[in-house]
């Protein structure tokens, strides 16, 4: 098909990340009144390994063209460029897992079309 | 829904949102004008075209009784759309001018869909606008300005949403489990045919066949766009499901209505027919209006927009959840998580207004007096339904003048099949369910 279709459709891939994960498998230094050294310090590793892997992935989004907002604990990274399940699939080969990120994809009628 | 980013935009700038606060704020400022006893204004605006058949004098004579109303009606939804239009983004200089063209050419076309000779060649305005469009459309290359002004989803929201106004809340509350059951029995097993005939006999992608069923079954192009975002369905994809849905879309407009006449079907189920049948809301209206009686327009309403367009969410969500986990071989434990939020994402806004002011006039004609109830019905349920129409009419000259067979996405053989095989299902199970299995409900919709 390819160049031969004229697209009817606009479209903007969204891949949401969550710098935060949660639960916090670490957290319970945060619900207990007695504090836990050994649970922050794994609370500290946790994010940490977290945040580098989102960092990773936006670095590799950003070679795609991909412009980043945050917005209530999400970063969002969006092209009206790469198409979502290619995005998904360049994000796989590099080594991350489906859950690590969430994609949401909105088409929008070019103009004219019913 | 026009846009590449809808659902991304700040509320205000959504058409949506645009049709809701026109319509709502023309059934708000009718009732408020009805009871502080100045309609005049509406009254006046609310122009409708008189019958005639050889003596153009009965035309001539009905304007000049009322010109001032067609310079208002101009002037309040030029004022409107554009302010609308503006914090949109749309280009403003060029929407005014095409909306101007636009109105003058519903006049004449409005004018002519009254003529007494065209109405027996079952030429009603619909119709009739949908041809002089796509007659234009196809032939001429229309100016950028004029394209502004062509707005088919700005126009039939904010007629949708002022149907609301005629369609009692009541007549929803009983009526919509029917529609939604009927709906769901023909969207279901429409999808499900297209879907497998597009994988198992010609081996096409999932996430194509998703959009193809969906376009075939759900609401169109509508559905199209919204399945395919949720099951990230390529752009080839999603363009070929449109330009299935619009060919069959027109098609249907001329002999859905044809049809239901020829099988001298009531007002009531051949409503209900289209609105299970057209693919389309617009394309739909057409269809229903095209049968000259309320009755249809109020069926269409409920299958379409009660039965179908609600739902498109909830389908949005299970396909989202099916493309992450079955289509890709993988566990719900270890897949990509889907958001239950994709339900009020994918959720037409426009339907909220359609409630608000179905719920709203209910509400009022319950709390008045029967005397009283019944001139609000006559004076300002009237104009409302007259400027409905107004909207209408802009809607199908809209769909003609944007429908460019030579711009359609070029399509195999596999998918337009595959689809066919689909309406080939949907209609004679969408005529048997509203005529036979369901007809007696369709039938009591006044």
């Amino acid at each position: 098909m390819g160049e031969l279709h004229k697209s009817m459709v606009d479209h903007l891939t969204r891949i949401i990340l969550k710098p935060v994960e949660e639960p916090l498998r670490c957290q319970q230094f945060l619900m207990n009144d007695m504090a836990d050294a050994q649970a922050v310090r794994c609370f500290g590793l946790q994010l940490q390994r977290r945040t580098k892997r989102v960092a990773l992935m936006m670095e590799l989004l950003l070679t795609k063209g991909f412009v980043f907002s945050f917005q209530k604990g999400y970063i969002f990274a969006d092209s009206p460029v790469m198409e979502a399940q290619e995005a998904k699939e360049y994000l796989l080969e590099n080594g991350f897992f489906d859950q690590e990120f969430q994609i949401f994809l909105e088409y929008g009628r070019k103009w004219g079309v019913m | 829904m026009a846009g590449a980013t809808q659902s991304t935009l700040p509320w205000y700038q959504r058409e949506d949102t645009w049709a809701i606060i026109i319509a709502l704020g023309l059934v708000l400022g009718i009732s408020a004008a009805f009871f502080g006893g100045v309609m005049g204004l509406f009254k006046s605006m609310a122009v409708s075209i008189p019958g005639w058949s050889n003596d153009v004098s009965k035309v001539t004579a009905g304007f000049s009784k009322n010109i001032s109303g067609l310079f208002i009606l101009f002037g309040f939804f030029l004022m409107a759309f554009s302010i609308g239009a503006r914090v949109m983004g749309y280009n403003v200089k060029h929407f005014i001018a095409g909306f101007t063209v636009l109105y003058i050419v519903s006049v004449f076309i409005s004018i002519l869909g009254s003529n007494q000779f065209i109405k027996e060649w079952q030429l009603e305005t619909p119709l009739l606008a949908l041809m002089v469009g796509l007659l234009i459309g196809n032939t001429v290359t229309l100016p950028r300005w004029f394209q502004a002004g062509l707005r088919t989803e700005y126009y039939v929201k904010t007629g949708i949403v002022l149907m609301g106004a005629t369609l009692p809340f009541t007549i929803i509350m009983q009526a919509g489990p029917f529609a939604i059951l009927q709906a769901t029995i023909v969207s279901v097993i429409t999808f499900a045919v297209i879907y497998f005939a597009a994988t198992r006999l010609f081996g096409l992608d999932e996430r194509f066949a998703a959009c193809l069923g969906a376009g075939g079954s759900i609401c169109g192009v509508s559905a199209a766009i919204a399945i395919g975002g949720a099951c990230r369905a390529k752009k080839e994809y999603v363009s070929v499901a449109i330009s299935m849905v619009i060919v069959w879309a027109v098609v249907m407009i001329f002999i859905l209505p044809l049809w239901a006449k020829q099988l001298a079907m009531d007002a009531g189920p051949a409503g209900a027919w289209i609105g299970t049948s057209e693919f389309a809301d617009a394309a739909g209206f057409a269809a229903a209006e095209a049968m000259g009686d309320e009755r249809s327009v109020k069926t269409f309403t409920l299958m379409k927009v009660v039965g179908r367009d609600m739902f498109v969410g909830v389908w949005a969500l299970v396909v989202a959840f099916l493309s992450v986990t079955a289509w890709e071989n993988k566990s719900s434990a270890t897949s990509e998580r889907i958001d239950k939020g994709e339900i009020w994402r994918r959720f037409p806004k426009f339907i909220i207004g359609f409630f608000i002011t179905s719920i709203f006039i209910t509400v009022l004609i319950a709390m008045m007096e029967p005397k009283t109830a019944s001139a609000f019905s006559k004076d300002a349920l009237g104009s409302i339904k007259t400027l409905r129409g107004w909207t209408f009419t802009w809607t199908f000259l809209s769909i003609g003048f944007t429908t460019r067979f030579r711009e359609l996405t070029s399509f195999g053989w596999k998918p337009l099949v595959a689809f066919t095989i689909g309406v080939l299902i949907n209609v004679p199970l969408g005529y048997w369910l509203s005529n036979v299995v369901f007809v007696d409900y369709w039938l009591n919709i006044k």
